[in-house]
């Protein structure tokens, strides 16, 4: 079991910087989801922590050893990868049992360990195709079955559903959700999709171009992103955000007027979720008040967008709503489910 | 594609593979089984020719083809069924030599001589152009990058040189006190003869084939590197695999069906062996099939040609490819259908 | 402009057409082209027929196998060919060339006798150089070592074992005894040195007799002097040994006699001598074969294409050639001054009794394949003289009955 320590870890190609003073403790057992937008630096970080990428900088520590200087097949890890990985020539058995044959683990046991691995992903009935006659779905699986069978100290998967159709994606994401709930194994999962780092994750780390925006729990990072850009990245649709200008407690933008805010004067970035706002009451006092930009139909909701401030709000409303576009609509946006972040540095305001 | 086009695209090389292959082909298999020859006449003629101080003339006799009313040889032409082949296989002698159990002496009989040394020379070389064609490759590919240019532009340089030019310049590398030959006799301090002896022109020709095919192979395989499967490659390294383990599980089944493509090549065309005879001169000690059929078309100075025996050795070297292919093609076919 | 200058102007051009047609007794105005071998003799003589215009020489070393072709072709590709006594045999078989009695009385009065090569009564060929094989040795040597010329094999051998000996070079001996054409020919001439026949009046072939044995034990005992890898060793190479000092004797031909004295590639200028070819018995026949080069006519030409090229090889043939090229070959032509390195080639062509020239007959042809092909298996030790002779006979006898020499 292993608790891996990551201090100052940073990546560079020339002047280009792939991944800027990474710190981070992540606990045993821990499930950790790396997200972020493509080129962000979180495969890197992951391959770093792999050994298929040397590190230019600073430590990895895996269960208290420096592992740096390692190989890849010495630090005991195991890795899902994209596109699975799969050794084409061997059958589905033969692939989940290569790591114990080229790390020369006793014969003996490897067919238990084998059909343990293959029953864990529900493979049993495949074990004799080749992964050319297998779907994406089972492929991954196999791919997982694969990292199993070795009972490895972490795991490491990158983009393990991303290959998948959206249907199977969901699937898969519930299997590997609860395969490590039974392995109790620490995992880094790398992925650019905010909804599976949602469901999966212990702790979400967002990137965005090598440095860490946010470490924190998926309802820290959804309730308090730390700043402009988490705030955007993370849900969906991302937090609706307009720029304006605050006076004696009350923001103003275009269409847009928000009261009652406790801020210093100056210019603010305002920001709500859809499900924060809700549509006004006739005569009801509205913050914003603006022509309806678009409608759209989500069956347990309806979503109202309108353009004011210079952006796009959202507004989720009763599934029963209809309405034109064009139509005047009034949201109100109660001023304590807002967040506040300073437009020059996009950093949050309140300390709460 | 429609039937319609496809036929109006294949049409032209089917008809050219009809006229300038199977045509020959048929008509070779058919000249085997048959034998023709000019008629003759004994004469007795008297001929001057050149001494000093004074013509020597001398008065011989001899036999000279006969000639129709037109000018032009007589000639008759006679089906003689295996004969040919016969006449080439030498089976008596070979059952002979058997019976006496003087077996290495089958290989007086030249076809057999030429037999032994195709094969040996195609299956030897076979395995060492692969071998070394895949080594150059993952040199190459595993080199920096800034060196890989030239090095691949050295690699190559073999494969460009015309075939008997490249013979040609090997020989005089080992013939005589050539600079290679010097080279070894001052490292070993004894005397050495390249070309005195079968053996050694042999291995020459090994050598000298192996130089010239393996950069084939070695872009053939080169190519198959830059689509070896990286995340493939990336887990067999996280799984624990060595370095010749990764080869041997991920590399090399990747480059398969290229393993046998070379393969089939190499095979086809080593079988033909045919310059390395001519560039080593090395008839005396070992020639090749393909040389022996051009050695009964080559005419002599009184314009005779074994156009018999040279299609009946045509036809068994034809044979004796097919045979060697069959491994290969089938391996190749299994790969073809085991894609789909 | 006055009169002078006009006379001045023809004078000048005059003197430009000057070099190009002087030597030419007529203007040639017919076509008349000639396929022939490559080498410096031919090309002298093909420059001579050139000065008569319209003409064209194509030397090429393959003329032996496109010559029988071009000229059976109708019209020939060709009007002139060279042709050597081996090679005028598949001419000769096919009737494309034509009998030269009625040019040689009309245009041949500068021809000498030993020039008309005569098959059944008829010139068919006219003769220009003699070629063949006899000893070359460096004088040098044999002056330091005090010893005689040799005159038979035996003497050639016991002297090659002296000079070895004395450790001057390390292998005395050269031969053209690269497998195939060379090796065979060397074998002729040792067996026509022994006396031997190649076949009988029906084509059977008499080669495994006491002659072939002898003449294939003399070439063994001589490759104990040569250099091993003597059965790739051809004209050139030989000729290469001599110039680079490597080898004190061989029987070579005597169109390579010239390169022994070639300052640009020779370290032995002036060295090596030439003498009659060896005997292979003190009481024989000097162990080699006359050749001869020649010039013969297409048969499938018209007449007067026929006399023109007739009269171009004349040209082309005559005492200003020779005399411009005397050392180029050992010419029959009026006007040739023998040379120094010449004195072995005449040497061997005066002795008695006389070496034989090169029989130019189809079963020669077929068995000097089988010998070329058939040698090599006794000198390297494989098959005994019996047996290698046997082989010999029997490959001889399958493609003779092939080509329907020998019934049955």
């Amino acid at each position: 079991m292993a608790e891996i320590q990551l201090r100052n870890l940073s990546k560079r190609w020339g002047s280009f910087v792939g991944v800027d003073s990474f710190d981070l403790t992540i606990a045993d057992e821990e499930f950790l989801v790396l997200l972020g937008p493509s080129g962000c630096g979180k495969t890197t970080t992951m391959r770093m922590i792999a050994g298929l990428e040397d590190a230019t900088e600073g430590d990895i520590m895996i269960g208290g050893q420096r592992v740096n200087d390692l190989d890849p097949k010495d630090r005991d890890v195991a890795m899902v990868f994209q596109s699975y990985g799969l050794y084409p020539h061997l059958n589905v058995y033969e692939n989940i049992r290569f790591p114990l044959r080229v790390r020369k683990i006793d014969e003996s046991t490897h067919d238990e360990r084998v059909m343990r691995a293959a029953r864990m992903v529900e493979l049993e009935d495949f074990l004799h195709r080749k992964p050319a006659e297998l779907s994406g779905g089972q492929r991954q699986r196999v791919a997982l079955a694969r990292a199993i069978v070795r009972e490895p100290n972490v795991f490491l998967m990158d983009e393990p559903l991303s290959n998948l159709d959206a249907k199977l994606r969901v699937s898969t994401r519930a299997q590997i959700k609860n395969l490590s709930h039974e392995l109790k194994v620490t995992t880094i999962y790398v992925t650019h999709d905010q909804i599976e780092a949602m469901t999966l994750a212990d702790r979400v780390v967002v990137m965005k171009r090598g440095v860490v925006q946010q470490v924190g729990t998926p309802t820290e990072i959804y309730n308090r992103p730390a700043n402009v850009f988490v705030a955007g990245f993370i849900g969906s649709p991302g937090m609706n955000l307009v720029e304006g200008h605050v006076s004696g407690g009350t923001f103003e933008a275009d269409s847009v007027r928000v009261e009652g805010l406790e801020v210093r004067d100056g210019a603010l970035t305002l920001g709500f979720r859809a499900e924060d706002a809700r549509l006004a009451e006739p005569g009801e006092p509205a913050q914003i008040e603006a022509p309806l930009y678009t409608i759209e139909l989500l069956g347990d909701a309806t979503m109202l967008t309108v353009r004011a401030g210079g952006a796009l709000m959202s507004v989720k409303a009763s599934k029963d709503l209809r309405a034109s576009i064009g139509d005047a609509v009034s949201f109100v946006v109660p001023p304590g489910a807002c967040h506040l972040f300073d437009p020059a540095t996009e950093a949050r305001l309140d300390a709460r | 594609m429609k039937p319609r086009v496809f036929a109006a695209f294949v049409a032209p090389s089917l008809l050219m593979m009809l006229i300038f292959i199977a045509a020959p082909l048929v008509s070779v298999f058919g000249q085997s089984f048959y034998v023709t020859q000019p008629v003759y006449e004994t004469v007795e003629v008297e001929s001057c020719t050149p001494g000093f101080p004074t013509a020597n003339c001398v008065t011989e006799t001899k036999s000279q083809p006969v000639r129709d009313e037109d000018g032009r040889i007589e000639t008759r032409t006679l089906f003689v069924g295996l004969e040919s082949y016969r006449n080439l296989l030498q089976f008596d002698r070979v059952g002979e030599y058997l019976s006496s159990g003087n077996w290495a002496s089958i290989l007086n009989v030249d076809f057999w001589a030429a037999l032994r040394f195709t094969v040996m020379f195609t299956l030897i070389t076979l395995p060492i152009v692969i071998v070394l064609g895949l080594a150059i490759a993952l040199a190459v590919n595993n080199a920096v990058r800034s060196i890989r240019g030239p090095v691949i532009f050295m690699s190559l340089l073999p494969f460009i040189i015309t075939p008997v030019i490249g013979a040609l310049s090997i020989r005089w590398l080992f013939i005589g006190d050539g600079i290679l030959t010097a080279a070894l006799e001052e490292v070993l301090n004894r005397d050495i003869a390249m070309f005195a002896q079968g053996w050694t022109i042999e291995l020459m020709m090994y050598f000298y084939r192996v130089w010239h095919v393996a950069p084939f192979a070695f872009v053939i395989f080169y190519a198959g590197l830059q689509t070896v499967n990286q995340d493939t490659l990336e887990s067999a390294i996280v799984d624990g695999a060595n370095r010749w383990q990764r080869l041997r599980f991920v590399v090399i089944p990747h480059l398969g069906p290229l393993i046998t493509f070379v393969a089939l090549i190499h095979l086809m065309d080593a079988y033909r062996v045919f310059e390395e005879i001519v560039g080593f001169s090395s008839q005396s000690h070992v020639i090749s099939l393909q040389w022996l059929t051009y050695d009964f078309l080559q005419p002599d100075d009184a314009g005779n040609r074994a156009i018999s025996r040279a299609s009946a050795s045509a036809m068994l070297t034809m044979v004796g490819i097919v045979i060697l292919l069959i491994a290969p093609v089938r391996r190749a076919w299994r790969e073809h259908k085991g894609e789909r | 402009m006055t009169k002078r200058t006009i006379f001045a102007a023809v004078g000048a051009a005059t003197l430009l057409a000057g070099p190009a047609m002087a030597e030419c007794s007529f203007e040639n105005d017919t076509p008349v082209s000639m396929l022939s071998a490559g080498f410096e003799a031919w090309k002298a003589v093909s420059d001579a027929m050139a000065e008569c215009g319209s003409f064209e020489a194509e030397l090429d070393q393959e003329f032996r196998t496109k010559q029988p072709a071009a000229f059976a072709a109708d019209p020939s590709l060709y009007a002139l060919g060279g042709v050597a006594n081996g090679t005028i045999t598949p001419l000769i078989n096919e009737g494309t060339i034509r009998p030269l009695d009625d040019l040689v009385a009309e245009y041949g009065q500068s021809l000498n006798d030993n020039q008309l090569i005569r098959i059944d009564g008829q010139v068919m060929a006219i003769g220009m150089m003699v070629n063949t094989q006899h000893l070359m040795y460096r004088a040098d040597i044999f002056e330091d070592l005090d010893l005689e010329v040799p005159e038979t094999w035996d003497e050639v051998l016991e002297a090659a074992a002296t000079i070895q000996e004395a450790g001057v070079v390390e292998y005395p001996l050269g031969a053209t005894m690269q497998t195939g054409w060379n090796l065979a020919q060397d074998y002729v001439n040792m067996f026509y040195g022994f006396g031997g026949e190649f076949v009988d009046s029906e084509n059977i072939p008499t080669l495994n007799t006491e002659a072939g044995i002898n003449a294939l034990e003399m070439m063994r005992a001589m490759t104990e002097y040569m250099d091993p890898e003597y059965l790739v060793s051809d004209s050139t190479y030989v000729q290469q040994q001599f110039q680079q000092g490597r080898i004190a004797m061989a029987n070579l031909w005597a169109s390579r006699a010239g390169a022994m004295d070639n300052e640009a590639e020779s370290e032995v200028v002036g060295l090596v001598e030439t003498a009659a070819a060896p005997k292979a018995t003190a009481d024989g026949p000097p162990a080699t074969t006359i050749w001869w080069d020649g010039v013969v006519v297409a048969a499938n030409i018209d007449d007067e294409t026929a006399e023109a090229a007739f009269r171009v090889a004349m040209e082309g043939l005559d005492s200003e050639m020779v005399q411009a090229n005397n050392s180029a070959a050992i010419w029959l032509i009026e006007g040739y001054e023998p040379t120094r390195l010449a004195e072995g080639a005449i040497a061997t062509l005066q002795s008695q009794p006389a070496a034989r020239a090169y029989p130019s007959t189809t079963a020669m042809g077929l068995m000097h394949t089988a010998l070329g092909n058939g040698i090599a298996a006794f000198l390297t030790g494989d098959k005994a003289a019996e047996e290698t002779l046997a082989d010999i006979e029997a490959d001889y006898l399958t493609a003779a009955r092939e080509a329907g020499l020998v019934d049955g």
